[in-house]
């Protein structure tokens, strides 16, 4: 089942004729993912890697049954595409692009998170529930399907983390990008919830980073599960006030730094990672004390 | 009251930040005779996906902070919350609500991440000025403010990080005394990295994302490759699991930009993913070291900048 995606998805990419629409549209369907129409508008009629193009994500749902979108346009229009999504009764929304205004990622979470939907992003590399359906950046070839749930900002600690995993013998189950900008639509705690009910999760590895209070609002979440979590806090030694690579990762105030995090997680019970590549060994334990 | 100390951004104050408030409508300058003086901070707060509004009289304290959200911006009953939390009433109580609302529409006008008004004079019969304005602008909302060339924005970072960033990459200068510089492909691995060098004893000099730029090919990861590698630290690293068929061209202008520069730097390489086999050739016939582990290159680094 896996949380998010699963066999019976249906995706979209909205902005599916630009460049990275249309590339990302070849990926997918090159790795076999159920990527089943596309929306431009002003460009419906028009075919893009054999796929229909729709003017709007109401045309798409409707003939095409749709329930995820993969959203490629321009920052500028991310806006109106989370919208129009939403508006449309997409349930899953990942925001590929990065350089969302702050003030359009507040308006566009709160306006999701209000109608029942999920918004992963801005700035998510995606979301892979592996063997039923992948729209994220990683590539299913260097992963491996388990029973181990994974949620990180970054897609590289995604990438990385499902890698040590595999290397101590576990696979996975979702792998999550929530995004690296300041606001974003779902944020750690609510992927952790997603797990604890999810049949298919063992367990999650959680990887946070300095900036924002996203691991301490998870830290509750942590506290209440039945599974284990292993929890890692990246950006220990990023100098404060610098912005460590994505938008949102720079340490504003005290609480939101390394220690603090990974203090709370510590005291909620997850199991602490010394760095990303102990992630996997960390789980080893976990399971084993579960 | 420190929210505008938190994100990097284009800031902007001086007269120059209370002039963008009086072009608003806001009223600024001085009172004939202030009674009290305030100060107002209204800043994006992440977690909630909302704003923050905090109020303090002017050098103290703040008394209250108020979560807004954005499907209603503020509301009069917040403005009469704040103004009671400062002890206000009658004129003046409503004057302060109302400029906290025009505040507020203000920051959503600017694209401003954070604004300061501090002191706020106030008078007896409710006048109000601004007498001191700072705020930070959003700068990935620049396409929308086309006046922004116009006005003598500080940009965040030192000279190599803002080179980095105009190339389209993300910087950061960790010590300036450090004898290692990475350069990596992802956020998420810059930071991690960083910090498996530090945990090993390593001293890093500079940190650098690649973003999406090894998608771009040589044009597009030679403006970002070059600054780093003319830094000549003693050790160098290259590092990525590069999940589109690019590597192979990285690699080719990795060792090209420091042929031309005659990087005379020690390199270690760790990539993973697609046409790793073709990038790790090129990077070992150029006389660099190629890692099969991200733990092990940065072991290997570490050991090689304390050799």
């Amino acid at each position: 089942m896996a949380i998010l995606l699963n066999g019976a998805t249906r995706a979209i990419i909205q902005g599916m004729t630009g460049k990275v629409g249309s590339a990302m549209a070849a990926r997918f369907l090159a790795a076999g993912q159920p990527l089943v129409a596309g929306v431009t508008p002003g460009r419906g009629g028009m075919t893009v890697e054999g796929l229909p193009v729709f003017d709007s994500c109401h045309d798409a749902v409707a003939e095409c049954g749709v329930d995820c979108s993969f959203v490629t346009v321009p920052a500028p229009f991310a806006l109106d595409a989370v919208y129009e999504a939403v508006d449309a009764g997409i349930k899953v929304i990942t925001l590929y692009i990065e350089n969302v205004p702050v003030l359009d990622a507040v308006r566009l979470s709160r306006y999701a998170r209000a109608r029942g939907a999920w918004v992963l992003g801005p700035n998510s590399a995606g979301c892979a529930s592996l063997g039923l359906a992948n729209f994220s950046e990683m590539d299913e070839r260097f992963l491996t399907a388990g029973r181990i749930g994974v949620v990180a900002k970054s897609g590289a600690m995604c990438m990385e983390a499902a890698h040590y995993l595999k290397h101590a013998g576990y696979g996975a189950s979702t792998i999550l990008s929530i995004g690296g900008d300041a606001v974003l639509g779902t944020y750690h705690g609510d992927a952790l919830a997603m797990f604890e009910v999810d049949p298919d999760t063992d367990g999650v590895v959680m990887v946070g980073e300095i900036g924002g209070r996203s691991e301490l609002h998870a830290a509750p979440v942590v506290a209440g599960m039945t599974k284990p979590v292993v929890g890692l806090v990246i950006g220990r030694h990023s100098p404060p006030g610098r912005q460590m690579g994505h938008a949102g990762a720079y340490q504003g105030a005290a609480e939101e730094n390394f220690a603090v995090k990974t203090e709370a997680l510590r005291k909620a019970g997850a199991w602490i990672a010394n760095d990303i590549t102990g992630v996997g060994e960390a789980m080893r334990r976990a399971l084993g004390n579960a | 009251m420190a929210l505008l100390d938190g994100p990097p951004a284009l800031r902007l104050d001086g007269a120059a930040g209370l002039a963008r408030l009086a072009d608003a409508g806001i009223p600024t300058g001085a009172l004939a005779e202030p009674e009290r003086s305030l100060a107002i901070e209204i800043a994006v707060d992440r977690d909630a996906r909302g704003h923050m509004i905090v109020v303090a009289s002017a050098g103290a304290e703040p008394t209250l902070r108020l979560s807004i959200d954005p499907l209603t911006g503020p509301m009069a009953h917040h403005g009469r919350r704040l103004a009671g939390s400062l002890g206000l009433e009658g004129a003046q109580a409503k004057a302060v609500a109302d400029l906290v609302g025009r505040l507020y529409a203000f920051t959503l006008a600017e694209d401003a991440i954070a604004l300061r008004v501090d002191p706020v004079e106030i008078d007896r019969a409710g006048a109000l000025a601004c007498r001191s304005a700072a705020f930070a602008l959003d700068r990935m909302a620049a396409f929308r403010h086309p006046d922004w060339n116009d006005l003598s924005l500080e940009t965040p970072g030192t000279s190599l990080e803002q080179q980095l960033m105009a190339a389209g990459a993300v910087g950061a200068e960790i010590d300036l005394d450090g004898d290692i510089a990475a350069v990596v492909s992802g956020a998420g691995l810059m930071m991690a990295s960083l910090d498996i060098l530090v945990a090993r004893g390593g001293r890093v000099r500079l940190m650098v994302d690649m973003q999406g730029l090894p998608l771009q090919g040589a044009e597009g990861l030679a403006p970002l490759i070059e600054p780093a590698a003319a830094l000549r630290p003693k050790v160098m690293f290259y590092g990525g699991r590069f999940n589109a068929p690019v590597t192979d061209g990285f690699a080719r202008t990795v060792v090209g930009v420091h042929r031309k520069l005659g990087v005379e730097s020690s390199v270690y390489v760790w990539v993973d993913g697609n046409k790793v086999p073709e990038a790790q050739t090129i990077f070992a016939e150029a006389g660099f070291t190629v890692c099969d582990t991200l733990e092990g290159a940065l072991a290997q680094v570490v050991a090689a900048a304390a050799g």
